[in-house]
């Protein structure tokens, strides 16, 4: 009886020994060509796949910061109207670009009737946007504060100035019906001649503030008590917070008793 | 480390980052057993050929998205047997017959030194082809029956059976040429 285990052994071996076939030298040679120009290959989708992992490794890294607020500040570096787009889209619903528009309509209006410096001082308002973002102040108007706004003007406060330029060159664009003009006109009317009614700017009150105080001064060391009185009740009639220094209030009271 | 000692899937992995010499040491490893798992199982040889280059073909643009899954035999073997299943195998009857008359009585070939190969050449090409293909995996590789099944898609105790029926069929096939193992052996010591 044969051995089963010999009979493996004896296919095994008479396997080995028929197998002689090889793969043909041009054959081989091809395959190794290709191999060789296919590495770069390998190496460009592997790279691909690696900037992919990186990419989404970036994604996800970016969605936990802006979903926990890592570090609580929030405002910086991201913009709050691509994180917040419900805020965005109540800042930009059909009646603020209106009010906008009166608002640009009034400030036009306002420099049609000034003069030349007048008209720079637009031109400085428009690259300082407070101005036309929000209703202007009557102190605003001044020179010294336009000065300012042009020295010291932030990449926030230039990109709102165009975001609302564009906005209301919109507003301006699509008001075409004369009744809405009558009614923007009639508006700003009222807001020049409310401006023109308005006490001077803040910097001007303490200025002339000041000057009387000197006034006073200088008429007590004059040893003109009634003028300087005159001028001390002026001046606490004009600018009541106005710090009167101790000396020029006590001086005056002396005075006023003597004169009594 | 030297490239003649590396396994294979460091070797594909270093091919995958650029490295030109591994596949060149991968392929001189394994191209010939490739190569007869391909050519014994299509007998028209410019198809082999060609199903052989384009397993290469597939195994080199696949090496960037190689991983560790499996063994690389596993791997490549399993491209090999998609390519010979989708180009030839539905074309190939199963059970050729074939006249074994005139090949038995020739002679001339008994004593031939190459008649062995051929006998067993013959045998084989009488195996049914999914027999046929785990025979030639077991004889060219060291997958394990466990990696057959994997290659050839088939469960385990499918692949046993299979080489079991494999081996018996060629053993009955060969003692008609006179060849057993203890034929074997003596032939090998008279020639010898």
């Amino acid at each position: 009886m044969i051995n089963k285990d010999s009979e493996d052994e004896f296919l095994d071996k008479l396997y080995a020994r028929s197998a002689n076939e090889k793969p043909p030298a041009d054959l081989d040679k091809k395959i190794l060509e290709e191999a060789k120009n296919n590495r770069h290959f390998n190496l460009f989708s592997m790279t691909i796949k690696f900037q992919r992992i990186l990419s989404v490794a970036a994604v996800m890294v970016l969605s936990v910061y802006i979903f926990f607020d890592v570090g609580g500040n929030r405002s910086t570096g991201i913009d709050e109207a691509l994180l917040y787009p419900q805020k965005s889209k109540l800042r930009s619903s059909p009646a603020v670009p209106h009010a906008e528009s009166i608002r640009i309509n009034d400030a036009v209006d306002d420099i049609s009737e000034s003069n030349a410096n007048d008209q720079n001082l637009w031109k400085s308002d428009i690259a300082s946007p407070k101005s036309l973002s929000s209703p202007i102040p009557p102190f605003q108007k001044s020179d010294t504060d336009v000065e300012y706004g042009l020295n010291k003007p932030s990449v926030r406060n230039i990109a709102e100035g165009i975001e609302t330029k564009n906005e209301s060159n919109d507003a301006l664009s699509t008001d075409k019906e004369t009744t809405l003009k009558d009614v923007v006109k009639s508006i700003n009317q009222k807001q020049v001649a409310k401006r023109r009614m308005a006490p001077s700017s803040e910097p001007e009150m303490l200025t002339q503030a000041e000057d009387m105080l000197n006034e006073i001064e200088r008429l007590l060391a004059n040893e003109e008590p009634e003028e300087a009185n005159k001028l001390y009740r002026k001046l606490k009639l004009l600018f009541p917070a106005y710090p009167i220094p101790n000396f020029v209030a006590d001086s005056i009271e002396d005075d006023k008793n003597i004169l009594d | 480390m030297d490239h003649l000692t590396k396994a294979d899937e460091l070797l594909m992995f270093d091919y995958a980052k650029g490295d030109a010499v591994s596949f060149e040491v991968l392929y001189l490893r394994h191209k010939d057993a490739l190569y007869r798992y391909v050519v014994r199982q299509v007998s028209d040889l410019d198809l082999a050929h060609d199903l052989y280059q384009e397993c290469w073909s597939r195994i080199i643009k696949a090496a960037a998205s190689y991983t560790h899954g499996s063994k690389w035999t596993t791997w490549a073997y399993r491209i090999a047997h998609n390519l010979v299943v989708d180009h030839y195998r539905g074309l190939k009857p199963v059970d050729a017959e074939v006249d074994t008359e005139s090949f038995l009585h020739s002679p001339d070939r008994i004593h031939d030194q190459g008649v062995l190969s051929e006998q067993i050449k013959y045998c084989m090409a009488r195996l049914p082809a999914v027999q046929l293909e785990t025979f030639i995996l077991t004889q060219e590789t060291d997958l394990t029956l466990k990696m057959i099944s994997e290659v050839v898609d088939a469960s385990h105790e499918a692949v046993k059976t299979r080489l079991r029926y494999a081996r018996k069929a060629l053993q009955d096939c060969l003692v008609k040429f006179g060849l057993g193992p203890m034929k074997a052996s003596t032939d090998s010591g008279t020639r010898g």
